[in-house]
């Protein structure tokens, strides 16, 4: 009777512990499940922004090699980030792999390019001498983005189709048209992670650089003044040899007998010509003035004719409120933001002592700046992005390699006497601020005084890009792609 | 003839040691079946809050995936002529009403928007076959989940309003618990729909069935975050 007891008991007990266990079973498995998934959204995600990252020419680890090599980057070429496990492989061309990028076919309707069309890079996710793996994602793909692969018709013209990449310019996309500095191009990178519980998670992102960047490659002119009522002044006769002397010596070494304003691409193919023109004026109704004040016409040189004259702008670049975000998105990623105080000034000693050659920088000032070097220092040459918006002071004995923005007061003021000192990229004046720092409703009267001469502005389309490839590149989409779960 | 005496204890129980089994027994075996039910009644209990759960958690996934991509693909994946001229085509992050697509309202408890609401949201966005109006509504105690391609001069909470059940027993109403709250880009300040950057999902579920122990209906409680990933237009 007590071995019946007890059996009978203990058949109890199990159904009851197996039951418990089930159900414990059942909660883990639903935790595990979600947690797993959202494991591979998260890894998902961190391949996106690990493409996203290598895609700037700033970052140690650019991808830029395995774009291509040309820019804009061709369509049908393509890139991957490879992120094999310890001893795993990852193929995403490989139909049988649990890995295969399947959406390739569905995005290009057709299957993923082989040879030079095809490059890879290894993920730099996993951090060498550590056992620390990184997120799980497998691949992240990077492709130019065009109408088809994108499944939208951007120009409503001749439906979706692959024969031109789409650029961006800071407020719209469009179908490159093979002229340079039209925008930046737009990249789409695609991430796909799977996680050892087999949850699978794709995502993508559509990426550009950053509205000011597309902006930035959009400048038309060497000079751009840009507004209403603008006003533009070159360098008069008198003390030309820039030491201030007034004994009206014009010795051909700087001064304004070297003065120019050149629209020539410094960085043209050797044995062709292109560029932008001398000085851009945005108003129509400026131009007699612009225009007459700029000469001799020796002194304003262009491919362009004529190359002093009326160009147009991004839209992003012609209102008050789209340079006022310009500005924003510029401070964002700026490596100094100086803000002397009211009254006073910036200046050049205020910049950072590593930025060099290789190492331009993007610096904000929230006032007025001064580039004038103290008296019996040398000559200072600066590299980069110059946004001010206040007035700039420039002393045309200083040098500045990059692109120099002048918004907010819209004041450029050269009149200090100087040689030598060369301007190579682009400057854009713009006045969008009134007397009180309010926004105008429409730009107002942007100014550049050019009168104490030096050797002038000299367009640079690789300042322009140098200076482009310093902000990063900003997300314009995201979406999940759908995954079934093989 | 001489009588046997029997030797006491040599076979069978005394009538004792049987009434004291038989209550040992019946108690042990009551005692284990009692158990026995309670368990069994816990885990159905538990299973009816599980299958909740779960249904639960398919849609706040589901939520959390639509808002994801909300706004995808935004206008300036188009040229302005296009994107005027066709606002189809592109996605708004968020629909709202009333006076779609004019003024947006102002979301939150005191705004003047009815979608994006407490208990009624429309997200554009496109998941492969053209941008659509996707609407998440509590009707009583019922989530509803309608889909309908966007498209120009058509009012979103009419093309919406064939939805169908999606999640059975969503008690926010009774529990005056908002099942949709917003937090907007920081810096905003008019909290316009386009503003919303993020929202947070509650979910109250009751169970289907009762549990059979308390007789009372069980209710669980799921939260999300669900970032807009999506830039302003």
């Amino acid at each position: 009777m007590a071995l019946v007891i007890a059996i009978f008991t203990l058949m109890l007990i199990s159904v009851i512990a197996t039951a418990m266990i089930l159900m414990a079973g059942t909660e883990t498995a639903m935790k595990g499940n979600y947690k797993s998934a959202m494991h591979a959204f998260y890894d998902a995600r961190a391949g996106l922004e690990e493409g996203r990252g290598r895609l700037s020419a700033r970052n140690p680890n650019s991808i830029t090699p395995c774009l291509g090599g040309a820019a804009p980057m061709p369509v049908g070429q393509v890139c991957y980030i490879l992120n094999p496990s310890s001893g795993g492989t990852v193929d995403p061309t490989d139909p049988n792999s649990p890995y295969a990028d399947t959406e390739y076919q569905t995005e290009w309707n057709s299957p993923i390019p082989t040879g030079a069309n095809y490059n890879t890079v290894i993920s730099n996710s996993p951090i060498p001498g550590t056992s620390i793996a990184g997120p799980l994602y497998k691949w992240v793909r990077i492709t130019p983005r065009t109408e088809a692969s994108g499944n939208i018709d951007v120009d409503g013209i001749n439906g979706k189709d692959n024969l031109s990449p789409l650029f961006y310019d800071g407020m719209q996309q469009f179908l490159w048209q093979g002229v340079p500095g039209s925008g930046a191009q737009v990249f789409t990178i695609t991430a796909l992670a799977v996680t050892p519980l087999k949850s699978r998670r794709m995502v993508q992102y559509t990426v550009a650089l950053g509205g000011s960047a597309a902006a930035l490659s959009s400048v038309p002119a060497a000079l751009t003044l840009d507004g209403n009522g603008v006003s533009f002044t070159g360098p008069s006769g008198g003390d030309d040899d820039g030491n201030g002397n007034g004994n009206g010596n014009r010795n051909g070494n700087g001064g304004s007998s070297n003065f120019q304003i050149s629209g020539n691409d410094l960085n043209a193919p050797q044995g062709s010509q292109s560029g932008v023109a001398a000085i851009g004026y945005t108003n129509s109704s400026d131009g007699t003035n612009v225009s007459s004040a700029a000469t001799p016409s020796s002194s304003y040189v262009s491919p362009q004719s004529p190359s002093v004259g009326l160009v147009s702008l991004p839209p992003l670049l012609q209102t008050p409120s789209g340079l006022q975000n310009l500005v924003q998105s510029v401070t964002q990623n700026a490596d100094l933001v100086l803000s002397p105080p009211q009254g006073g000034a910036a200046d050049q000693q205020s910049l950072p002592s590593a930025m060099s050659p290789m190492n331009p920088m993007i610096v904000v000032v929230n006032g007025d700046f001064n580039l004038t070097h103290a008296g019996g220092s040398s000559a200072f040459t600066g590299y980069g992005l110059l946004l001010v918006t206040g007035t700039l002071r420039y002393d045309p004995d200083d040098s500045w390699n990059g692109v120099i923005l002048v918004i907010g007061k819209g004041v450029f003021d050269g009149s200090r006497n100087g040689r030598n000192g060369q301007i190579n990229g682009a400057v854009l004046v713009a006045n969008t601020l009134d007397g009180a720092g309010n926004l105008l409703t429409s730009l107002g009267s942007a100014s550049y005084n050019g009168s104490g001469g030096g050797n002038g502005i000299q367009y640079s389309s690789g300042w322009v890009n140098a200076t482009q490839a310093l902000l990063p590149y900003q997300v314009l989409s995201f979406r999940e792609i759908a995954q079934a779960t093989p | 003839m001489a009588m046997k005496k029997q030797k006491h204890g040599a076979a069978g129980f005394s009538l004792v040691e049987l009434l004291i089994g038989t209550i040992l027994f019946t108690v042990i075996t009551g005692v284990a079946f009692s158990l026995l039910v309670s368990s069994l009644f816990r885990y159905q209990g538990e299973s009816t809050v599980t299958e909740a759960f779960q249904q639960a958690n398919v849609a706040l996934d589901q939520i959390v995936r639509d808002v994801h991509s909300a706004g995808y693909p935004p206008r300036s994946s188009f040229s302005t002529t296009v994107a005027s001229n066709n606002p189809a085509v592109y996605a708004l992050p968020f629909t709202w009403a009333p006076s779609y697509p004019g003024t947006p309202c102002t979301v939150g408890p005191t705004g003047t928007c009815t979608i994006p609401g407490q208990y009624d949201l429309i997200v554009e966005t496109d998941l492969g076959n053209g941008v659509q109006w996707i609407r998440y509504s509590l009707v009583g105690t019922t989530l509803m989940r309608g889909v309908a391609p966007k498209a120009r001069f058509q009012d979103p909470v009419a093309a919406t309003s064939s939805m169908v059940p999606y999640l059975d027993n969503v008690m926010n109403g009774s529990n005056s618990l908002p099942m949709f709250s917003y937090v907007f880009d920081s810096g905003t300040i008019t909290q316009t729909p386009s503003d919303i950057r993020q929202v947070n999902v509650s979910l109250i579920v009751q169970s289907l069935q009762p549990d059979p122990q308390t007789k009372q209906f069980r209710t669980i409680t799921l939260t999300g975050q669900a970032v807009r990933f999506n830039p302003n237009q």
